[in-house]
């Protein structure tokens, strides 16, 4: 696996610099939106970077896909890691521990910096379980770096997964989630079930996390969401790779 | 025998269709196996169930007396239709890449390599502008570097000009005599095949039809050398004597046609020399292996 991960390493590592360039302009975008409302508060100016933050955020999952690529594209590299004797498997983890984990990092370190800033310059305030809070939001982030990576994985073109990627986190989560939470909570007028559509969301949960008070339902959202859209999206790479074999 | 690779009744079907029928065949250390078919026959399903590119619906293999494939793979290079790269990295940087996932100490062997298949010189051209031969020459230098002892190659001189054919084959030849690596390697250029490979399996409609060596080849399509020289009878006594040949027949046009030894054409011709005599006439004649093919399977290879 070491292997498969230091080969997957030095693969991705000519698109570091595009990826930084994203991280960068993300860890700008709160600074500018906040930029109007600088005099009026930690929760004001928390409230006014996000909204930016959020959209910028639901980009990443297509440069993510785009970086990962798939294991069947025109080069077919997945075909020689297979034919070097790696169990499929094997390679999708590789990838997930390869990008998925810089992917993880340059995106928490870029987008929390601003509010760690804002933070350490004007203390906590009101602002409790900070440390709960940032594994909430790291939580988040990984299952969008995890989550598109494996969405990449499943499909023949790179074009195709981050189609998908696109289809699952904007549409998804800006209007299929919404919709539900509507229809349950205005026409069903079942509360409960409208709540649970709300924290489904990856873009509530962020906002949850770092604005609303955090209780046990967002903590459980936030895990279980995680572990069953992963366990879901890799048994359909593994289906997949065993109905194509990779052919 | 050393069997560095058995397949056992290998079968595989696609949509109903049996494309490959109880397969078998094993290959001996150090020989060059041709695995020659028609279009559609089974070639490069057979080779992908031998890299693990496709699952076999029945039977078995063992790669050097192992039942762990994945395991041996490691010592095995594979290229399956066309070679596996990164179009968007170099030469040199496809090769750093297999150099890290085949966990190679040394650096050195890539620029090795790359000047062995003349690729020495691309610089920072992407794999995705190379021409269709360079981009052979690099999935065969990316084979080469693992140090394999087995290499599956799938029609690797297919879409090479003559020059690039005639390079693969030197290359092929050096990895299997000096090195002595296990090639099986399937072409539709049956000529170079049979200027290169020690063993045939021949395969139709995914079965295995026959499997010779080149020396039953060579006595089943009656191949002769055909010599002649300025003193007909000297030289039958000095192919007796000195190169103890006695398989041979003189015509009634003062040609020698000799049978045997026709893996040491240039013994032949020095020892002739050596005595004083002039060669007028040296040629092998005799069905060639494509020819062969064609009585076999009954149709033209192209």
């Amino acid at each position: 696996m070491s292997r498969l991960m230091k080969a997957e390493a030095f693969r991705i590592k000519k698109r570091i610099p595009f990826l930084l360039v994203c991280c960068a302009i993300c860890s700008l975008l709160p600074v500018i939106g906040a930029s109007g409302v600088r005099d009026a508060g930690l929760k004001a100016q928390i409230g006014a970077s996000g909204g930016l933050l959020m959209m910028v955020m639901m980009v990443f999952p297509l440069i993510f896909a785009n970086i990962t690529g798939s294991l069947y594209d025109e080069g077919k590299l997945g075909f020689y890691e297979i034919m070097a004797g790696n169990k499929p498997h094997r390679i999708v983890f590789s990838k997930i521990m390869t990008d998925g984990v810089m992917f993880l990092i340059l995106t928490a370190v870029t987008c929390c910096a601003y509010y760690v800033i804002v933070g350490l310059r004007n203390g906590l305030g009101g602002f409790d379980h900070v440390l709960i809070r940032l594994l909430l939001v790291i939580a988040v982030l990984a299952r969008i770096a995890f989550c598109s990576i494996l969405i990449a994985l499943c499909f023949r073109r790179t074009g195709t997964g981050m189609a998908v990627c696109f289809l699952r986190f904007w549409i998804v989560d800006s209007a299929v989630f919404p919709f539900f939470m509507w229809f349950s909570g205005t026409v069903l007028e079942w509360k409960r079930l409208s709540l649970h559509f709300s924290y489904a969301s990856i873009i509530n949960q962020l906002m949850i996390s770092v604005s609303e008070p955090v209780d046990s339902m967002i903590v459980l959202h936030v895990l279980l969401g995680f572990l069953i859209e992963f366990v879901l999206w890799y048994l359909l790479v593994d289906l997949g790779i065993r109905k194509r074999r990779i052919a | 025998m050393d069997h560095v690779m058995e397949l056992v009744g290998l079968s595989k079907s696609y949509g109903g269709k049996k494309v490959v029928d109880s397969f078998s065949l094993k290959m001996e250390k150090g020989h060059v196996y041709g695995l020659i078919g028609p279009n559609g026959a089974g070639k490069t399903t057979v080779m992908k169930m031998m890299a693990g590119l496709t699952a076999a619906d029945e039977g078995s293999m063992q790669f050097f007396g192992s039942e762990d494939l994945d395991g041996m793979r490691d010592r095995i290079s594979f290229i399956i239709e066309a070679p596996c790269m990164d179009q968007n990295m170099t030469a040199s940087q496809n090769m750093e890449y297999v150099r890290l996932l085949r966990g190679i100490p040394d650096k050195n062997r890539i620029d090795e390599l790359l000047a062995f298949v003349g690729l020495e010189n691309t610089g920072k051209k992407l794999a995705k502008n190379f021409s269709l031969g360079m981009r052979q020459r690099l999935g065969l230098a990316m084979s080469i570097l693992p140090g394999p002892e087995i290499m599956v190659l799938d029609e690797p001189i297919n879409g090479l000009d003559p020059e690039g054919i005639i390079d693969i084959r030197k290359m092929l030849k050096d990895l299997a005599v000096n090195k002595g690596m296990t090639i099986l390697i399937s072409s539709h250029i049956l000529k170079e095949l049979s200027e290169l490979c020690t063993d045939y399996a021949i395969i139709r409609e995914g079965k295995l039809i026959e499997e010779l060596s080149h020396e039953e080849l060579l006595q089943k399509t009656h191949t002769r050398l055909v010599l002649q020289t300025d003193d007909v009878a000297r030289t039958a006594t000095i192919l007796e004597d000195h190169l103890k040949i006695q398989d041979y027949k003189i015509t009634h046009e003062n040609e020698i046609l000799i049978y045997e030894q026709l893996d040491d054409l240039r013994r032949i011709s020095k020892t002739v020399t050596d005595h004083g005599l002039i060669i007028t006439h040296f040629h092998l004649e005799g069905e060639s292996l494509e020819e062969y093919y064609i009585g076999k399977v009954g149709e033209r290879h192209e």
